[in-house]
Parts: C-alpha cells; sequence; structure tokens
C-alpha cells in the first residue's frame, strides 16, 4: 500500500459504516466498468461522482516525450471520459445524478509549461459542457470546478521563489485550502444547485 | 436528507480527503 492509498484507508477506517475505498485505474474503461458495477451491487444507485484524480507533470513542449503526452492526456482527459461513460447507464435509469468534473485554471488561462495538462483540462470542460446538453432533461447535472493555486501536493514541485510568484499573481495573496474546493463539489452536487449545469466555477483567489 | 452514495476518484490527495470529508460531514445519510 502506498502512502497516498494509506490516507485513504484511513479515512475509511473512521467511518466504516459510511465509507470505503475502491482500487480503480481510471484510465481503464474497464475498471470503471467493474467499479460502478460493484458500487451498484451493494447500494442499487450512484448519486454523485467527483471526478477528482489527476496529476501534475508539467514540462515544456519541446521536452515532453509522446508517452508522457499520451499517459497524461489518458489520465486527465479519457478517465472523466471514461467515468462519465461509466455512470450513464445507472444515472440515466434512476433519472437523477451530479457529475462534477476537477479541470483546473490552467484550462482557462493556460501559462507555459502546461500543454499537455491544460489542453486535457480543456478538453473536460468541453465535455463536460457537452455532456450537460445530452442528460439535462433526465435529471442529470454536470459541472466543472477550476481551481488555481491549491495549497495541496500540487504546490509541493514549486521552490520558495515560484511559490512567491505564483502568490503575487493572486489579489487575494494566499493560496487557496482544499476544504475550499471541497464546498464547491458538495454545493454543485446538493439539491439547491439542480438547475446548474454545464457550468464552470473557478476557484482562484480573483487572478480570473 | 435521503441516503445518497457518492464516488470521489483521487480520495487519497488532499483534495481528494477534504471532499470526501465534507461529504461525510453533509449528512450521516451520506456513504462515500
Amino acid at each position: 500500500m502506498n502512502r497516498r492509498r494509506e490516507n485513504a484507508e484511513t479515512l475509511a477506517a473512521k467511518n466504516p459504516d459510511r465509507c470505503r475505498t475502491i482500487s480503480l485505474d481510471v484510465t481503464r474503461p474497464e475498471a470503471w466498468k467493474a467499479a460502478i458495477a460493484e458500487i451498484v451491487a451493494a447500494h442499487q444507485r450512484l448519486d454523485v461522482l467527483v471526478n477528482n484524480a489527476g496529476i501534475h507533470d508539467d514540462a515544456l513542449l519541446a521536452q515532453i516525450k509522446m508517452g508522457i503526452m499520451a499517459r497524461r492526456a489518458g489520465r486527465e482527459f479519457g478517465g472523466v471520459f471514461h467515468s462519465c461513460q461509466a455512470v450513464m447507464q445507472v444515472m440515466i435509469s434512476q433519472r437523477n445524478g451530479r457529475i462534477i468534473n476537477l479541470a483546473s485554471l490552467s484550462a482557462l488561462l493556460a501559462p507555459p509549461g502546461q500543454t499537455n495538462f491544460a489542453a486535457a483540462k480543456a478538453g473536460v470542460l468541453a465535455l463536460t459542457q457537452s455532456l450537460a446538453k445530452e442528460v439535462a432533461r433526465i435529471g442529470i447535472t454536470v459541472n466543472a470546478v477550476c481551481p488555481g493555486y491549491l495549497d495541496t501536493e500540487a504546490l509541493a514541485g514549486l521552490d520558495d521563489d515560484a511559490k512567491k510568484r505564483a502568490l503575487a499573481q493572486i489579489p487575494m495573496r494566499r493560496f487557496g485550502r482544499p476544504e475550499e474546493v471541497a464546498a464547491a463539489f458538495r454545493f454543485l452536487a446538493c439539491a439547491g444547485a439542480g438547475y446548474i449545469t454545464g457550468s464552470t466555477l473557478k476557484i482562484d483567489g480573483g487572478i480570473i | 436528507m435521503n441516503r445518497r452514495i457518492i464516488l470521489i476518484t483521487g480520495a487519497n490527495g488532499a483534495l481528494g480527503r477534504a471532499t470526501a470529508q465534507a461529504f461525510l460531514d453533509e449528512s450521516p445519510e451520506n456513504f462515500v
């Protein structure tokens, strides 16, 4: 078990009756099919999908190897595509569902060094808007969230100077907290957000 | 609120954990 899996297991252990983990390679459609089948077998439904998985692997375009580019696209865009396809049948049968896709501010304001990441996340926004229109009539909403700089593992790769430059871009002069994005996920999944679909919510301390 | 079943990918990282916790805190009926 790696460290990051261990963190999720710890949360599940604290909430044994309300939380469990599933091993899932988000890039594999067959893995998604099996995971959704497992969830539906256990609970007979799936109400909310939060596509949060993703990693940074920034590099200048001239230095990106084709294999890395393909893996990035597969994970950041393909994972969202496969997940949405996998949950469609159960959400359509329920005539209800909430899908929330994690994109990035980079999809709206692409910085250098993120040609693959920013393009993949822009694809997630387009997928979100298109799918939202496809399923709006059957009670399923699809929205995207675009965080800016968050105080998470994504910042760990920045040195102090890079962090200072990043902070200088943020009108609020601080990095976002994970809980502040989680609150947006929760809002988009709540009953009161039932008329919001195909939307992109940026959470960036006022950058754009 | 009725029981809701919520699937979060990447729940091992800081954002995923915060999201899972947010849904757990929202209602005792939520299953993450």
